[in-house]
């Protein structure tokens, strides 16, 4: 039986059993035995998979408190000597980890995506050079196995009737006075495209369908943004044109609708790691560096892909 | 107030050209660039000397001496010092060696506060500040957006971080590390006219292993925990692209990768 | 002079609306498209003019300059402002900028005899239009064309894109008039050709402003026969076997519209995708069919020739899109001049130059040299290349093209980055013998080396200036150089 112990993703906290599919992926499900170290929200849903819970006294107090996370995971530890220590890929987690890794001298791989098995060895996936570049990454060191996982790749299928895993509850270990927090609030939509992490750009080939955009946007938590052609043609403001001499933006996912692909307006894409076109023209410039083409009519295709989102959700 | 400001220069990624064949970068023309992240770091430090003239600040970067170039335009701002750690020994370094080499160089070094970026464009790993902060046992706090100037000494610093979810205010007691988010809006100041003619190698120290004395097996390649094996073309994640049309399938093909690199 | 007097004097000569004295204007008519980044970000170093004019008749240009030359007035040509060397920048305190703006009237179009006359302030596009309604085109293709007018692409001796086939402006231009400083308007007939004495078309052509200013041309036209365009393009290795294949194609007596060889960096700029990282050659092929095929099939052997060279074809279609998307509008310039206010960067700076055949990829190479040797700045270049776009039967011309990265205060951006590049392509230029300047004109900025670029027949020029100039009113530092405009450059 291989041990692993996950820490609870709490900014996404159904997220949490997600997770499993990785220990599942190393081990196989018939050789995996689980833990959960849980902050926040232990309910059904979210424990559900996992063999054993550890339910932490206060936990919303402690959520943030790196350091105290740390001590908590390496008692844990020490007590059942974890194959794996899986940590989710978010704000705290990239924190802890890190630290863990020092204190337990072990190497640490960081977001993974994937896991592949080759000739025997476990290679786990992450990408580089902004996306660029997949590449396979093997752990050099001893047990424990210790990864932080990219977070809305990974799901957890349930198989068969829940088990009730066991509850155990611990005491957070007392927060360093030398850190606090003093406020927290949710993070509100900036309307500044050099924010969003998701871009859908209307040029040219765009002006039919500049309201989709904005339906298709919304549906992939993005904003607007838009080609020299579209600003120049009045349907745009020029605070959302993308280009050298407009703003200079790096999204994780761009989606060029009739977008040709002049060198001015792709220079304004610094680092993005999912480039995605609806063009009419697969040759049009953009093609080249796009990840994902959509030949044809861009009408067409946003209207399938928002009925195909929205039929998921 | 002493403040160090670890930064790294990598390829630039916008002019990106990668060999499958050789798994690695082939650069139309070799130009490295400061992190984005680091550049919001350090013009936050020019800012603090900006306001305080008196603060005093090193940059610190751990790379191969091709970077002499780039440290000595760093110099021409007002920074006061310059530290390279480079030896062919660290060659090869993952981020647990890499942050072994940087540990150790800074706990021989006197400071109020380490200023760092938050993840490396190249590698993103985002380890490297929190293991430093692990070694030298100090506080750390990652993706800060700013940092208040009004609340900021040798004794605290008040910094507001954006996770996925939130944006918090933090107060963190100094020394601790303090890694910036990228920030397009950052820029670093101009050198003016007379710096750029300036010859400022005397502001540089290159720092071997000879001064570090690490032992062989826990730097480099040897000292790596983590090995890259290769660089992957897996089907359904390649960067060679995948045309469909707008039929049905064509669609369902698109909805399949948005879901598999979690845009859904 | 005063000030006011010559405002007073203005007001008498012209009407209200023939003057412009709106701060804003007056300051984007201090200089060109030379500082457009300082321009941008409102830190230009030289005085702005007192006053823009619009003349409406050649009489009211006599009327002005010799005003102007009576009371040493500088007086600086002004029509498309597109100029990118500093022609039109000013340097004096007391400058009038006569611009063409009302001399817009295309005065005759006649596809009898082939020939069309404007006024100086039409736009090339305009006649183009016009001409393109019937099946003619002038054959004249800068990049500039949507913005350029006639007198100052008369002015620069500029050059188009398929000036392979048609030529350059000089074989086109049939007469034209203009007038001098001291008041003469002097037309010269349109004839096909004469031999009347040395041929003073050419005083006017290519005086960037500095003798005469130009009030009307008349050039040839052409018939055009789009449905036979044929475009060829290919991936070589090297920019060596660029320059052969030109020269194989130019030498055995074919004239394709557009023959060009970009370097890698230049190419990717344009070609990104389908360059591959390697040089691009092309070709455009127009006119009567059969001339067509045989230019088509002469380009096809030269390329054979030189097969070793040649890596792959690329599809056609790809050339003809580039084609499609190539030139400036004045949306490309204000987008630019937009972008400049925010960002440190600007769309790159280019120097070119011209040589014989054996020549020009020696001038390439050492360029390429001394900048990566020499130029302490190497590290912010973004792009660094060049291209060879107008062929001739013995040469060809060097786009030398650059970007980078502005680490400096705007003010400082020339000194830092432009110049010392400049000079070392123009050195290593003069230096191989070649041509510092193939289209573009001295304007201001290349002015310490005319006398280089000349040699002994400088004599020739320096006697026209005074011949013509006496007063030296006639757009002051451009073409000969003044030691008073050295604080500016």
């Amino acid at each position: 039986m291989k041990k692993t112990l996950v820490l609870q993703d709490t900014e996404h906290p159904h997220r949490s059993n997600a997770l499993l599919e990785v220990a599942f992926g190393m081990y196989g499900k018939q050789h995996s035995e689980s833990w959960l170290l849980c902050y926040t929200e232990a309910h059904d849903s979210i424990l559900e998979g996992f063999d054993h819970v550890v339910v932490v006294k206060d936990g919303y107090q402690a959520v943030n408190d790196v350091r105290g996370i740390c001590t908590s995971i390496l008692s844990l530890y020490d007590e059942h000597c974890f194959d794996s220590i899986l940590i989710p890929g978010t704000w705290v987690g990239r924190m802890v980890a890190p630290r863990l890794a020092k204190q337990l001298k072990v190497g640490l791989i960081a977001e993974i995506n994937d896991i592949q098995k080759k000739d025997g060895t476990l290679e786990f996936i992450r990408t580089a050079y902004s996306g660029n570049v997949l590449c396979g990454i093997s752990m050099q060191s001893k047990s424990p196995v210790l990864l932080t996982i990219k977070g809305g790749i990974f799901s957890y299928k349930a198989e068969g009737a829940p088990k009730a895993p066991t509850l155990e509850y611990i005491a957070a270990p007392t927060p360093s006075p030398t850190m606090k927090c003093l406020k927290r609030s949710p993070l509100e939509q900036s309307y500044d495209i050099r924010d969003s992490e998701v871009l859908v750009s209307g040029g040219g080939g765009a002006k039919k369908v500049v309201l989709l955009l904005q339906e298709l946007a919304k549906a992939l938590h993005g904003q607007v943004s838009a080609s020299r052609k579209l600003v120049d043609q009045g349907l745009a403001e020029r605070n959302i044109q993308v280009g050298q001499s407009g703003r200079v933006v790096n999204p994780k996912l761009y989606v060029a609708v009739g977008i040709d692909g002049a060198i001015q307006h792709v220079e304004g894409l610094r680092d993005v790691e999912t480039i995605i076109s609806i063009n009419t023209r697969e040759d049009a410039p953009i093609c080249s560096i796009s990840d994902f083409v959509v030949v044809g009519d861009a009408k067409i295709c946003i209207e399938k892909l928002l009925k195909r989102i929205g039929a998921d959700t | 107030m002493h403040i160090i400001c670890l930064v790294k220069f990598v390829p630039d990624v916008s002019a990106f050209n990668y060999d499958y064949n050789t798994s690695s970068m082939v650069n139309t023309h070799t130009k490295m660039v400061l992190n984005p992240d680091d550049v919001h770091a350090l013009s936050f430090a020019l800012q603090v000397k900006r306001k305080w003239p008196e603060t005093y600040l090193e940059v610190v970067s751990m790379a191969s001496p091709s970077v002499t170039v780039y440290m000595h335009d760093l110099l021409r701002l007002s920074v006061d010092k310059g530290t390279l750690l480079s030896d062919p020994l660290y060659a090869g370094s993952d981020t647990y060696a890499t942050s072994e080499v940087l540990g150790t160089y800074l706990k021989g070094q006197h400071y109020d506060c380490i200023i760092t970026g938050s993840r490396s464009l190249d590698g993103a790993t985002s380890q490297v500040p929190a293991q430093i902060a692990q070694m030298l046992g100090l506080d750390h706090l990652l993706d800060i957006t700013e940092v208040d100037m009004n609340h900021l000494s040798s004794n605290e610093a008040q910094c507001t971080v954006e996770t996925d979810t939130e944006i918090q205010t933090w107060s963190i007691q100094m020394p601790a590390v303090l890694s910036f988010a990228r920030n397009s809006r950052a820029k670093l100041p101009y050198p003016t006219f007379e710096a750029l003619q300036k010859d400022v190698s005397g502001k540089l120290f290159m720092i071997s292993n000879q001064d570090l004395g690490l032992k062989r097996d826990s730097v480099g390649l040897e000292g790596s925990l983590t090995k890259v094996v290769h660089t992957y073309e897996a089907e359904n994640m390649s960067r060679a692209k995948t045309v469909v049309g707008v039929n049905d399938e064509g669609i369902d093909l698109l909805v399949q990768f948005l879901e598999k690199r979690g845009y859904l | 002079m005063r000030n006011e007097r010559i405002m007073e004097h203005l007001e008498s000569m012209l009407e209200p609306t023939q003057i412009n004295t709106d701060a804003a204007d007056l300051y984007d008519a201090s200089a060109d498209r030379y500082k457009k980044y300082a321009k941008a970000r409102n830190v230009l170093d030289v005085p702005p003019p007192l006053a823009i004019v619009y003349p409406k008749s050649s009489e009211q240009v006599s009327d002005l300059l010799v005003f102007c030359n009576e009371n040493l007035i500088n007086v600086i040509p002004r029509a498309g402002k597109t100029a990118t060397e500093g022609g039109l920048e000013n340097w004096k305190e007391q400058t009038l900028v006569i611009d063409t703006k009302l001399l817009d009237k295309i005065i005759k179009i006649d596809t009898y005899n082939m020939q069309a006359t404007v006024q100086a302030g039409v736009p090339l596009q305009e006649l183009e239009d016009e001409l393109r309604k019937e099946g003619f085109t002038t054959g004249h293709s800068p990049q500039s064309k949507p913005v350029a007018k006639f007198g100052g692409l008369v002015a620069t001796r500029s050059i188009g894109q398929f000036s392979t086939l048609y030529g350059a402006i000089e074989d086109m231009v049939v007469g034209l008039e203009c007038v001098f400083a001291d008041g003469h308007i002097c037309k010269i007939k349109n004839v096909p050709r004469r031999s009347g004495g040395p041929d003073i078309r050419h005083i006017a052509i290519g005086n960037e402003g500095t003798l005469c200013y130009i009030t009307e041309v008349t050039v040839k036209i052409f018939k055009i026969y789009p449905e036979n365009n044929t475009f060829l393009g290919y991936l070589i290795h090297d920019i060596d076997t660029g320059i052969k294949v030109l020269r194989e194609v130019m030498v055995n007596g074919f004239r394709p519209s557009v023959a060009r060889t970009y370097s890698e960096e230049d190419a990717a700029q344009h070609f990104y995708h389908f360059h591959k990282g390697h040089c691009v050659l092309l070709f455009m092929a127009e006119g009567p069919d059969l001339i067509v095929r045989a230019t088509a099939k002469a380009i096809e052997e030269a390329v054979e020739k030189f097969q070793d060279g040649i890596i792959e074809q690329v599809d056609s279609k790809h050339i003809e899109n580039w084609f499609n998307n190539l030139n400036w509008s004045q949306q490309d310039i204000d987008d630019e001049f937009e972008g400049m206010k925010e960002h440190d960067c600007h769309s790159g700076f280019t120097t070119e130059i011209s040589a014989d055949w054996e020549t020009i990829p020696k001038i390439y190479y050492s360029v390429m040299k001394r900048v990566r040797e020499e130029y302490p700045r190497a590290h912010d270049l973004t792009m660094l290349g060049g291209h060879s776009s107008h062929s001739y039967i013995n040469g060809t011309n060097m786009y030398f093209v650059y970007n980078y990265d502005i680490r400096c205060a705007p003010e400082d951006e020339m000194r830092v980055y432009h110049h010392p590049l400049q000079r070392i392509i123009v050195e290593e230029t003069l230096k191989l013998g070649g041509s510092m300047c193939h289209h573009h004109g001295i304007g201001k900025f290349r002015n310490e080396w005319t006398k280089q670029e000349h040699g002994s027949a400088y004599y020739m020029l320096e006697k026209l200036k005074e011949a013509f100039d006496p007063n030296g009113i006639m757009n002051f530092g451009t073409i000969f150089y003044q030691e008073a405009g050295a604080k500016y450059q």
